[in-house]
């Protein structure tokens, strides 16, 4: 089965200091907006970075429409399909945003007025430098940027760091109607967990570097026991305020 | 006041040359994120390349433009055979390790031009015309408008494409943050080689048309990299345009130094004008360049950095050591005295490089100052006892304390830089002291050598016409070496030592990291005087043992090519462990290993080049394959045994450090 | 009274045009560990280093009493700070016990000379206690690049602890640490509060801070929003509005802490 845009299967990786992830498994299908859950440290970040390239994997596969990315630099990667915004959202401060949306391969056209479209208050800033945005328009560049690529699968790393919550309830739904308009794949890290649901098709929890399996949105949306035991506290201490049971992904590391 | 013009005007020629080589160092920073000392070099190689198809050196001969488009064509492929030997390898090094490699491509590119076209300098034809138009009534030279001429349009159009085209903002992009450009698809080794052919062809026009005019040198070219580096940390490595007008402002700057010189009220002697003064403006500009300017260039996002070498332990000291000493005593005594002779050489190298190993190993602060730090002492040594009657203990115990002030200033004027930008203020202080103190006759040597008067004390001579004279009965005597013996193994075993006690402590915490370090209580700045003061009287000692050494000091024995080749043999052998010095020492130039190679191996005339060419060639190697350096790799690798013995195989391998980044 | 070991008043940090800390005041009292818990970047590794003098800030920072505003990083330290980072920052090219020795105290420049001259010596009793204090003694001779992330977090620790400090800045100790693990080090933190050390704790695992922790406060966007004993906060909404999104938790209140 290889219809999924992008699939993870038994993913390690991680720093010089030793690994970080020792079993992601995901998949995200075209169109779909999949939310990455976790309290901090439980690999989130490292998760995107592995799948771009930008750190090398220990074990597993990572496959984009069905093709193995082993073999590919993360550059080849990005020309293959994937756009990822890192945490720092990745802009050039010296550059303006007219330039952000022209920069790219020698292959590679950016779509500079479907960036416009999507983020219409861009185009009034086109000729500023993006070191002088505001944090909220740095954002928007930083998407604008990636939507403009084309991508196939989109990587979205804590959009709303740094963000009032009022941002990111505007950001958000864009993510949500390029997704469903362009088929686009995506993976998407975010701590706002009520946001992130709103949009999101389906959600993995994270921990110490393993993944659950995937739950429904709203599903999640609608008993939020599960990703508040997640966040407030790793199990073990959770487990001090809370019923054991209400913690399956527990259960499931202990299955690896 | 028309001849202040002139010779304002007459500047324009070197001018032009430094912001070429300016515009060079812009072009790899912003291209590559590397140091590259060899910018200036490039000019050279151009130049020389030119001569030689306009003069049939190679059996051939070609007319100017033939010759021009075949020199620039060698250029293109020069450009791709660095990028592939010295860039490409050290791509996720760290800024450090860059510029060592461009000190590799420097003396190698250096020592063979030297190798194939001889030595001397050459005359190029002609290729601007000599025309002189008089505007008013000053003459002025076309050639050095038309050069300047078109360096402003070299630094405008790399302007327009940096601005307008697609790879000149992929280059930016990707100079700025290199995880971005990554992830937006841009492969950040072809727009380093796209921006080498570009700092190679630019050099290279420039080599061809300003060569008539400044003249084809090896040893004066590559140097024009300091002035350059000046104008270039005006630009902070960015701007084409500040680059190219604040090389040619010291192109202009250094000749009207050179008119005032001729002036009455000038300082001089005898009539004779002070000399050096252009350097010393240079290294003055640089300081005031990095105060002003921020002490650190502007950031890359690079994608990581590999650390300094490490820095094994130093155990066992005292087992080590007694052989070694054990065999340097007999051989000073037992040897042919050519063979002692270099056998001392290569003691007092080792003192020369232990300073290097505190600075730079232990600290990680690289300093290319401390040769002419030793030739303070050096000649200082000299013409205390010359001038003032000063001799030994006290004249040495005065140089050795003048070498450390200087070593102080140096330093204190380089506190808020660090590492790579480090090099910049010692390699200017380096030919600042060479112009300024050595080449004048009253301090230093001028074009002659000083004589120093031999070391004696209670009428008992330690020098090297002290009355034993060994087995072979000749000069020098042996009891010169056995003191510098003595001197060398006390200094050996301080600075194993001081890497074992809480100075070297501290000096290696703030090597790793300097936040940290203050957050455990260490005063960096304090510590990096501490450090700069330990090494430049180390340096010191090492002069005043050379200046009894040889006799005599000149100039040429403290010159910056000289500087850079130990700089770089250190870092090649080791330069974090006291045994790097030692083999550094007895492959200096005069020590044993270049002798053996002298007498046996080399043609007999050009040891110096053959040993730099080797240097540099082992840099490179070195680099790509025992990035530490190959002591501490050897080191590292015992280390690495005896880890894995005490675990036993229980435990899983450590993960080696440097291994992830970016699958190329 | 006594002065607070550590006393925050009205500290602002400004980067370009944005606040990263806004006019927060707080105070660790002697012997006590205080908790700042906040979202990603609300400013507290921010708040973290302009407390140890690594950026500029206005506004006050009092190490027992003593006003330490104008000083710099390593002179706060003598004064009684230490600090860790969320990023392990170790010597790599020092074992374990050099980390530690470096940090332990500022020897007079005499025995710092003397020590050129004769075998250096490493005090391995003092270096040994301040290891085991975190439950790292066996570590002695090992280098940072063979460890373990958690175990470099526990030598970033002792090292912060080895100059006997009135107050220790922790960012993000237990980050990285398995479940045990983190048990263990907020076990050993308690432990140390013993000596009279008082501990200002950053961490994003809040049970470990509720359960560490005599006093927690909370920030976001650079503003102090809630502060209290761990039980108050754990049951205070804003405070899970802040880590979770807008008004997301109404219906699971999961009661305070036993």
């Amino acid at each position: 089965m290889t219809t999924s845009a992008l699939s993870v299967d038994g993913l390690a990786a991680g720093y010089d200091n030793g690994p970080v992830l020792h079993g992601v498994s995901l998949y995200v299908a075209p169109g779909e907006v999949v939310a990455m859950l976790g309290p901090n440290g439980a690999g989130k970040s490292t998760t995107l970075r592995a799948i771009s390239g930008l750190i090398r994997m220990t074990e597993g596969q990572v496959r984009l429409a069905g093709s193995d990315l082993a073999p590919l630099s993360p550059s080849a990667r990005a020309r293959a399909g994937i756009a990822h915004v890192p945490e720092d959202r990745g802009l050039f401060r010296g550059m303006t945003v007219a330039e952000h949306l022209r920069l790219g391969p020698r292959k590679e056209k950016l779509d500079a007025d479907a960036a416009y479209e999507y983020f219409p208050a861009l185009r009034a800033i086109s000729g500023r430098m993006a070191g002088v945005l505001s944090g909220g328009e740095q954002q928007m560049l930083a998407m604008a940027r990636a939507l403009a690529r084309k991508p196939s699968v989109l990587l979205l790393d804590e959009l709303s760091l740094g963000l009032a919550p009022l941002v990111v309830e505007r950001l958000l739904p864009v993510v949500r109607t390029y997704a469903t308009e362009h088929k686009c794949a995506v993976l998407l890290v975010e701590q706002h967990v009520h946001l992130a649901l709103g949009i999101a098709d389906r959600a993995y929890l994270m921990a110490s570097g393993v993944s659950s399996s995937s739950y429904d949105a709203h599903v999640l949306r609608n008993d939020m026991t599960l990703v508040q035991a997640s966040y407030l506290g790793g199990p073990e201490w959770a487990s001090e305020f809370e019923d054991e049971s209400k913690l399956p992904f527990i259960g499931e590391e202990a299955q690896e | 006041m028309q001849t202040i013009l002139v010779f304002a005007l007459l500047g324009l020629g070197s001018g032009a040359v430094i912001a070429a080589v300016a515009i060079g160092v812009v072009l790899s920073w912003r291209g590559t994120g590397s140091f590259n000392l060899a910018a200036g070099a490039s000019v050279m190689v151009a130049g020389y390349m030119f001569w030689a198809f306009r003069t049939g050196f190679f059996r051939f001969t070609l007319d100017t433009w033939p010759a021009v488009i075949a020199t620039l064509a060698f250029m293109v492929l020069y450009a791709v055979v660095i990028e592939l030997l010295a860039v490409r390898p050290l791509r996720t090094a760290s800024p450090l390790a860059k510029l060592v490699a461009s000190l590799g491509v420097l003396l190698l590119s250096q020592a063979l031009v030297q190798v194939i076209f001889g030595t001397a300098p050459l005359a190029s034809p002609a290729v601007l015309p000599d025309d002189v138009i008089v505007v008013g009534d000053v003459p002025v030279p076309v050639a050095q408008l038309i050069l300047a001429a078109g360096v402003s349009l070299l630094a405008a159009g790399l302007w327009l494409i940096y601005r307008f085209t697609r790879f000149g903002l992929a280059t930016r992009a990707s100079s700025e943050n290199e995880v971005a450009a990554v992830l937006a698809g841009l492969e950040p080794s072809s727009i380093s080689v796209m921006n080498s052919i570009l700092a190679n062809l630019g050099a290279g026009m420039v080599g061809i048309a300003a060569a008539p005019i400044v003249g084809i040198s090896a040893t004066t070219i590559p140097l024009l990299i300091v002035p350059a580096l000046a104008a270039a940390l005006f630009a902070r490595f960015t701007s084409f345009g500040i680059a190219c007008a604040a090389g040619l402002a010291i192109g202009v700057g250094e000749s009207l130094i050179f008119y005032a010189s001729t002036k009455p009220w000038f300082p001089n002697r005898n009539g004779v004008a002070l000399s050096g003064v252009q350097p010393l403006v240079v290294f003055v500009l640089i300081v005031v360049a990095l105060w002003w300017r921020g002490s650190s260039l502007p950031q890359r996002g690079d994608l990581r950095e590999r650390s300094l070498p490490r820095v094994p332990k130093q155990e066992q000291l005292a087992r080590r050591m007694v052989p070694m000493v054990a065999a340097c005593a007999i051989a000073l005594v037992v040897l042919p005295s050519e063979f002692r002779q270099a056998v001392v050489t290569g003691l007092v190298g080792t003192v020369l490089c232990l300073s290097f190993i505190v600075i730079m190993g232990y600290v990680g602060q690289l300093s290319v100052v401390q040769l002419a730090l030793a030739g303070i002492a050096g000649f200082g040594v000299a013409r205390l006892s010359s001038r003032y009657g000063i001799g030994f203990p006290l004249g040495p115990l005065i140089a050795v304390v003048m070498a450390l002030i200087v070593g102080v200033v140096v330093g204190v004027s380089a506190l808020r830089v660090r590492g790579v930008t480090l090099v910049v203020v010692t390699l200017a202080a380096a030919v600042a002291v060479e112009k300024f103190v050595f080449a004048n006759p009253d301090w230093g040597g001028g074009q002659t050598a000083v004589t120093v008067e031999q070391p004696s004390i209670f009428g008992v001579s330690l020098g090297t016409d002290a009355g034993f004279r060994g087995l072979g009965g000749d000069l020098p005597s042996p009891v010169f070496g056995l003191c510098a013996l003595v001197v060398t193994a006390a200094l050996y075993a301080f600075v194993a030592n001081l890497r074992r006690g809480e100075l070297g402590r501290r000096m290696l915490a703030v090597r790793s990291n300097e936040r940290a370090a203050a957050a455990a209580g260490v005063n960096v700045r304090a510590l990096k005087v501490a450090a700069f003061a330990i090494s430049s009287a180390l340096a010191g000692v090492a002069g005043v043992l050379f200046a009894y050494d040889f006799g005599t000091v000149s100039t040429s024995m403290f010159d910056v090519m000289t500087a850079l080749s130990v700089v770089a043999s250190v870092y090649v052998l080791g330069v974090t462990v006291v045994q790097g010095a030692v083999l550094g020492g007895f492959g200096m130039v005069g020590a044993v290993v270049p002798l053996i190679l002298q007498k046996w191996v080399l043609p007999q005339n050009q040891v110096g080049l053959y040993v730099q060419l080797l240097i540099g060639a082992g840099l490179l190697l070195q680099l790509r394959f025992y990035p530490d350096g190959i002591l501490i790799a050897s080191a590292t690798k015992r280390e690495r045994r005896r880890v894995e013995r005490l675990r036993g195989s229980a435990t899983p391998p450590v993960q080696p450090a440097n291994q992830q980044g970016v699958a190329a | 009274m006594t002065a607070p070991a550590l006393a925050v008043r009205g500290v602002s940090v400004r980067y370009g045009g944005l606040r990263a800390v806004s006019n927060v005041s707080l105070e660790v009292p002697d012997g006590k560990i205080v908790g700042l818990i906040g979202p990603n970047g609300a400013g507290k590794t921010t708040l973290v280093d302009a407390i140890a003098g690594f950026v500029a800030c206005d506004g006050r920072v009092e190490i027992a009493g003593q006003d330490v505003t104008r000083l710099k990083p390593h002179a706060r330290v003598r004064r009684g700070l230490g600090r860790t980072w969320q990023a392990v920052e170790l010597f790599d090219d020092l074992s374990v016990a050099e980390n530690v020795a470096v940090a332990i105290g500022t020897p007079s420049p005499w025995a710092t000379v003397k020590e050129l001259f004769i075998k250096p010596t490493l005090d391995k009793a003092r270096v040994g206690g301040v290891l085991d204090s975190v439950g790292i003694g066996h570590l002695f001779e090992a280098m940072p690049t063979e460890l373990s992330e958690g175990q470099r977090k526990l030598v970033g620790i002792a090292r912060a602890f080895a100059g006997s400090p009135r107050v220790v800045c922790l960012d993000e100790p237990a980050a990285g640490l398995d479940t045990s693990e983190t048990r263990a080090l907020g076990l050993q933190l308690r432990g140390l509060t013993s000596g009279g050390t008082s501990m200002l704790l950053i961490d994003h695992d809040i049970g470990f801070v509720f359960g560490t922790c005599d006093h927690v406060v909370v920030v976001e966007f650079g503003e102090v929003i809630a502060e209290g004993p761990p039980h108050e906060i754990y049951a205070n909404e804003r405070v899970i509005e802040a880590y979770l999104g807008s008004s997301a938790l109404r219906t699971n209140d999961p009661g305070g802490p036993s």
